[in-house]
């Protein structure tokens, strides 16, 4: 992954200007979306708690990846849309289901070692996509440069509230 | 349809329902990994198998990643449940510091040596920063969600601020 403010902010700016031309997408949609770019790592459990660790317990195999899936994710999305009104649930999955399929294409453009990238798409097909490679997820210009662009988005979607600021001066 | 239902005991049930289908996607995962269905990317060999039959995996080429532990010779660590497990990585042209990450893909030799043919290192300092501005991430996250959603305690939902 790149890192998770990237992923955040990538949505903020897909998301944002759409809520100024589309009616039925209210600035709630805004941190839905966000949401639903931090879902896919959940699969950083494996941090707290490695894989071999729960297999140990278990006595089976078992592997956290599927969190970081487009499977699994829309599982934990469609789990998460749970705590919504069911008049927006279905909207709020969606946002959800966005912001999980922006994450996974940009992992896909990851630098990793080797010809191909993880099979993110289980458990549709487990074919492992070739290697692009334009970043490493421990870069920073990802987030530096989409951190630039979220502020010009939020000047421009807010330049209405900086008026009126300014005025009131 | 039970999922666009308020009552609390539906909902319940569908996200338990839920969970055991995320339950059962690991463990099929785990299955898939052990039996090395995914040949081209790391999941396998495990770390454990790896270091317990290692002769059966020389001559093969796979990815390995672990922390530098020693730079000269260059050295990784893999953990796994009953120990770590350390690789000398060759044919390293670049200039690795101990503390970074470094995925290596290549061709696995005798004595816990693996020719590597591609690199990859995130420096320590890097990756500081990448969970500095994750954790950032997820607090700029919420503090936009609680500033939009508000959550209703008797129904346990949350809906927008200003909605219906």
């Amino acid at each position: 992954m790149p890192d998770l403010l990237t992923h955040v902010l990538i949505m903020y700016i897909i998301v944002r200007p759409l809520v100024n031309h589309i009616k039925w997408l209210t600035p709630t949609a805004v941190p839905v979306a966000m949401a639903g770019a931090l879902i896919p790592d959940a699969v950083k459990l494996s941090i707290l708690l490695p894989h071999y660790e729960v297999e140990a317990m278990l006595g089976v195999p078992f592997r956290w990846f599927p969190l970081a899936t487009l499977g699994g994710s829309l599982v934990t999305a469609a789990m998460a849309s749970l705590v919504v009104t069911a008049e927006h649930r279905l909207r709020a999955f969606g946002l959800l289901a966005g912001g999980i399929v922006v994450h996974i294409f940009l992992d896909a453009l990851l630098l990793k070692p080797g010809p191909t990238t993880p099979p993110k798409l289980y458990p549709f097909t487990l074919w492992e996509p070739p290697m692009i490679g334009l970043y490493l997820s421990s870069d920073i210009w990802p987030w530096v440069t989409s951190s630039v662009i979220a502020l010009f988005v939020m000047a421009v979607t807010n330049r209405h509230v900086f008026r009126q600021l300014m005025s009131d001066k | 349809m039970p999922y666009l239902r308020n009552s609390i005991r539906r909902r319940a049930l569908l996200f338990i329902l839920l969970f055991g289908v995320q339950v059962g996607f690991m463990l099929h995962f785990g299955l898939i990994a052990e039996q090395c269905r995914t040949p081209n990317y790391n999941f396998c060999p495990e770390t454990e198998t790896l270091a317990t039959e290692y002769q059966q995996y020389e001559g093969r080429t796979l990815t390995l990643t672990g922390t530098v532990v020693m730079t000269e010779p260059l050295v990784i660590a893999l953990s796994y449940h009953n120990g770590v497990l350390r690789v000398e990585v060759q044919s390293v042209e670049r200039k690795v510091t101990r503390g970074s990450r470094l995925g290596v893909y290549g061709t696995l030799r005798p004595d816990h040596v693996i020719q590597a043919q591609d690199v990859i290192v995130h420096p320590a300092t890097n990756r500081r920063v990448m969970f500095t501005v994750s954790v950032l991430a997820i607090l700029l996250t919420a503090a936009l969600g609680l500033y939009q959603w508000t959550f209703n305690r008797t129904q346990l939902v949350f809906h927008g601020r200003g909605e219906s």
